[in-house]
Parts: C-alpha cells; sequence; structure tokens
C-alpha cells in the first residue's frame, strides 16, 4: 500500500513537472514576427533546447527602454564578431513573456553592415540544412525546450 | 552529299524531339507518381488521424499527463518533426527536432501537407474531447520523404536513361549516316557502271561497224599488196620504203581494231594460285624487250595466297607500265601486301602526275591526256579488274608521280 502511495506521489511529481515545462514552451510562431532595434547589453551561451547545444542568447536595450532576450542560434554556426555596445536590428518571431518580459527568436540579424539570415519564413533552422555532424546524431529523438 | 546532311539532319531532329517526348512523358509521369503518392498519404494520414483521437480520448479520461507522454513516445519516432497538444486553442506541450521550429496549421484540420527544407511534411490533428467538456488537438507533424526519394531516384533514372537514349540515338545516327553513305556510293557506282556498260554497248556497235566495214577491205587490200609484192623491184630503195610503209600502216590498222575490239570483247577468267615472285619475274623479262629504260622495282612481300587469273593480272600490270613509260616515267614501284583480308597491288611512278581534274574520268573509255594514247589501256584495266572482282583506283600529286592501287 506505501508502494502504490509512493508511487502515485512520484507519478504526480513527474505529471506536474512535465506541465510546468510544457506550458512554458514557445517555438518561432510565422504570425508573430516583429522587428526590433536597440543595443547589445549582454551576450551568453545558454542550454535553451537540451543539452544539444549551446545558443548564443542577446539581451538588447531598444531606444524606448525595452529589454529583450534574444535566442539567435548554436554556438557553432555563428561565426560573426558581436560585442557588447554594438547597435543592431533584430527581426523575429516575438513572445510578450508578460511583466515587461520580451523573448525573441531572431531571424534575421543586422549589425555592422551585415545581415546574417537564421531561419526561413516559417523558422525552420538553416544551420539544420548543413548541421554539425554531432547535431545531427542528436537530433533523433530529442525532446521539446522548456523555458523557465 | 547534299542529300546526306539533309538526311543527316531529319535523323538529328527526330532523334532529338524523341528525346524531347520521352523526357515529356517522364515528368509526367513522375509528377502522377508524385501526386497518387502524396493522395496515398492523405489517406494514410486520415487513418492515423482516427488511430490518433481514439487512443488520445481514451488516455485523456487518465489526465493530461498520460496524453503528453504517450506524444512524446511518438515523436522519438525517427520521421515525426514535432508535436503539440493544445488545449482550447493555447499551446500546452510541444516538441520540435529543429530548434523552436513549430509550423503549426492555424485551424485544426485533420490532415494537411506543406513544403518545407526538409522535404514534404505532414501534419495530421486530431480533435479530443475531454470528460470535463474541455476541447483539445493532438498535432503530429512527420517528414514524408518518400516524395523526395521518389524525385531523386526519378532525377537520376531520367538522367541515366536520357543519358542511354541519346548515346543510342547517337549510335543509330552514326551508323544510318555511314548506312547512307554507303548507299550513295553504292548507287553512284551502279549508276557509274550502268553508264559504262552504256558506253561499252555503244562501242560495241562502232566496233562491230569497224570490223566489218573495215577489217574486211583491210584484208583485201593486204592481200592484194601480197599479191602485187613480188612485182615490185626490191633493189630500188624508193619502192622497198613505199612498201615497207604500207605494211606497216595495215598493221597499225589492225593492232587499232584489236584495241577497240578488247573493250567489248568477254573477258574470260580461269583462276589459279597467284605465284607473285613468278609473275614478277615474267614482268621484267616481257618488259625488258618492250622498253628497257624504264626501271622496275617489283617487291612481292608478304603477299597472301591468292587466286585470281595470272594471265590477267600480267596483262593489267603491262597496261599499268605503258600507260606510266607513256607519260615519261624512268622508275615504277610495285608493291604487293595484305590488306584487310584482301591483296592490295600498288604501282608507282615518278612521271609528271596526273592533275586533280583528270583523275575522276582517268579510266574512261577513249579518255587520253597523252599525245599517243587511245584512252583505250586504263578503260580495260578497269574492266579487267573489275571481272576478277577487285577495284582499282589512281591517286596522284601532280608533278610527284601517279600511284594506282589494286584491290582483289
Amino acid at each position: 500500500m506505501n508502494k502504490m502511495k509512493a508511487s502515485l506521489a512520484l507519478f504526480l511529481a513527474m505529471a506536474s513537472s512535465l506541465l510546468a515545462q510544457a506550458g512554458a514552451f514557445h517555438f518561432f510562431d510565422p504570425q508573430k514576427q516583429a522587428d526590433i532595434q536597440g543595443e547589445v547589453q549582454s551576450l551568453a551561451y545558454e542550454d535553451v533546447y537540451g543539452k544539444r547545444s549551446k545558443f548564443l542568447v542577446l539581451t538588447i536595450l531598444s531606444p524606448d527602454q525595452r529589454l529583450f532576450r534574444v535566442e539567435v542560434c548554436p554556438q557553432w554556426h555563428f561565426e560573426n564578431d558581436i560585442a557588447v555596445g554594438m547597435k543592431i536590428r533584430i527581426q523575429g518571431s516575438l513572445l510578450d513573456e508578460g511583466e515587461g518580459k520580451f523573448y525573441m527568436i531572431a531571424r534575421e540579424l543586422s549589425f555592422q553592415g551585415e545581415r546574417m539570415v537564421l531561419r526561413d519564413r516559417k523558422g525552420f533552422p538553416l544551420w539544420s540544412q548543413k548541421g554539425a555532424p554531432e547535431e545531427r546524431r542528436n537530433r533523433k529523438g530529442s525532446g521539446g525546450r522548456g523555458k523557465g | 552529299m547534299k542529300s546526306s546532311v539533309r538526311y543527316l539532319a531529319i535523323v538529328i531532329f527526330l532523334s532529338a524531339a524523341s528525346i524531347g517526348v520521352f523526357y515529356f512523358l517522364n515528368l509526367r509521369n513522375r509528377r502522377a507518381v508524385e501526386f497518387r503518392t502524396l493522395e496515398l498519404a492523405m489517406s494514410e494520414g486520415k487513418t492515423i488521424e482516427k488511430v490518433l483521437a481514439k487512443a488520445a480520448a481514451q488516455l485523456l479520461v487518465g489526465g493530461e499527463t498520460p496524453l503528453v507522454r504517450f506524444m512524446n513516445e511518438i515523436f522519438a519516432n525517427e520521421q515525426v518533426v514535432y508535436v503539440a497538444l493544445k488545449r482550447s486553442g493555447r499551446l500546452l506541450h510541444a516538441a520540435s527536432k529543429y530548434e523552436g521550429y513549430l509550423p503549426l496549421s492555424s485551424e485544426v484540420q485533420a490532415v494537411t501537407t506543406f513544403d518545407s527544407p526538409l522535404g514534404e511534411i505532414i501534419e495530421v490533428a486530431a480533435k479530443l474531447k475531454a470528460p470535463s467538456g474541455e476541447l483539445y488537438s493532438a498535432h503530429i507533424g512527420y517528414h514524408f520523404s518518400v516524395i523526395g526519394e521518389i524525385r531523386e531516384a526519378a532525377g537520376k533514372n531520367l538522367l541515366l536513361m536520357t543519358l542511354m537514349q541519346a548515346a543510342i540515338i547517337l549510335v543509330l545516327v552514326l551508323f544510318l549516316y555511314s548506312f547512307n553513305r554507303q548507299m550513295l556510293r553504292k548507287e553512284s557506282e551502279i549508276s557509274r557502271e550502268r553508264e559504262e556498260k552504256e558506253r561499252i554497248q555503244e562501242i560495241s556497235l562502232i566496233t562491230a561497224g569497224i570490223n566489218h566495214e573495215i577489217r574486211n577491205p583491210l584484208n583485201s587490200l593486204y592481200l592484194s599488196f601480197q599479191m602485187l609484192e613480188p612485182m615490185l623491184d626490191p633493189a630500188d630503195g624508193e619502192v622497198a620504203f613505199h612498201s615497207g610503209s604500207i605494211k606497216k600502216e595495215i598493221q597499225r590498222i589492225r593492232g587499232i581494231i584489236e584495241r577497240f575490239s578488247s573493250l567489248t570483247h568477254e573477258i574470260r577468267v580461269r583462276r589459279e594460285a597467284i605465284d607473285w615472285p613468278g609473275i614478277s619475274e615474267e614482268l621484267r623479262s616481257n618488259w625488258k624487250k618492250e622498253d628497257p629504260r624504264l626501271d622496275i622495282d617489283f617487291d612481292p612481300g608478304t603477299a597472301p595466297p591468292l587466286v585470281s587469273d595470272r594471265s590477267l593480272i600480267i596483262q593489267v600490270m603491262e597496261n599499268l607500265l605503258r600507260n606510266a613509260a607513256e607519260a615519261g616515267a624512268a622508275h615504277v614501284s610495285i608493291r604487293v601486301e595484305p590488306c584487310r583480308g584482301r591483296t592490295r597491288v600498288s604501282i608507282r611512278d615518278d612521271g609528271p602526275g596526273i592533275p586533280a581534274e583528270r583523275l575522276k574520268t582517268i579510266f574512261d573509255p577513249f579518255v587520253s591526256f597523252k599525245a599517243k594514247g587511245s584512252g583505250i589501256g586504263l578503260a580495260l584495266t578497269r574492266r579487267i579488274i573489275g571481272q576478277l572482282g577487285g577495284k582499282i583506283d589512281a591517286e596522284s600529286v601532280e608533278g610527284r608521280g601517279a600511284e594506282f592501287v589494286i584491290l582483289l
């Protein structure tokens, strides 16, 4: 009986964890495309899609003082130089996370007179076409993305 | 030649048209296969949607978690690109194999297809109703690689087939072209032979006339002269000179009549094994008497065994030697060698050669470009070679001698 209770508790815990992750899932929504401009405040490499590959994530401060976290692309795919303080223009799918927080999945970057296309119009990641070999191997069966 | 080029142009045009039609039919066929495959996939998708709806509805009785786990299990499948679960139109759970890529259709349709950089993607979406009355939709997007594979395979096959067809057509065109050229050559040879036969027939008539009208009076004249001859004074130099001239001229007229007749006489061929060194010996010995100035270099070489008419071959060679001597040659070289299963005899002289425009007609009867020529020797030579089943050609560069090549 105790075993059954423990199993039920574990199952409920797992379910609530899954639901918590699932509720936060967001994706490149072609219906929610936006264009932002601003200055790079910070750069970081984060595990935004599990442990597949670290992603470059920028924090952008717009002229109207709003902060955007911008998910760019896997670290291995980004070959340009970018630094804090640079002016940048980003087109992508924008998610309003509430409480003044904005998250953008970038489709195209323009900075230092250069243009970098990262995804197609429906959000397909262009790096997946050439793809890092280990990326392709890991792709099989890898799961969704949860963002806290 | 013009007709040959026209013929080749028609064949090339037909070949190109045939490749074009083949390409068009193949493309049409490929599209039909693609369309039908997509139809089958849509129909399969509808079945999957029914199974998904049924399974998901049953899982939903136990809450959302079993359904999420079920969707994740489906996602583990290699062909699946993404899965998503919506509750009242809002995303509840999703997973994608391509970072953030979730091209969900805006409306929930049982089966939809769309293009992607991965190729065709099929999305199956099942509408569900929870026991609580809430509306859910479960979406599965999977990569439909078959069409891409069909396109790739069909593209490769099409290229291969087109190349093969082009190669076959090329070989066919070349074969037809060569066949056509051969036919035209043969046709021209037949027409030339027919013309020659007609000329020979005309000559036969003339010769028969000459025989009838000249030979008999000439014989009477010679007989009368023979009867008259004893009555003449052989000591009288003038009489002796004139009687000698009459005899000589009568003999010359007889010789001319004989040579004219030889063009129309039936040539009888008596075949035997040809002994080239023997022919060489006989030719040298005969020719020494006729014209010792002409230097003959006869090399029987590695001549293959040949069965033919020895005396006719000697006659032909003597005709050609005479032709060279009359043209002013001092040296004649004769070579006998094998050539593609036949015997090739080359008679080359160091005379003044034959102008290119005269080469075409050199074997025609009564065509001669020499001051003392009758135009019978080479015509008769070709007739004899023809009777022996061979072929004779002349090659020459003016000023650098002439070469007659016989193939037996």
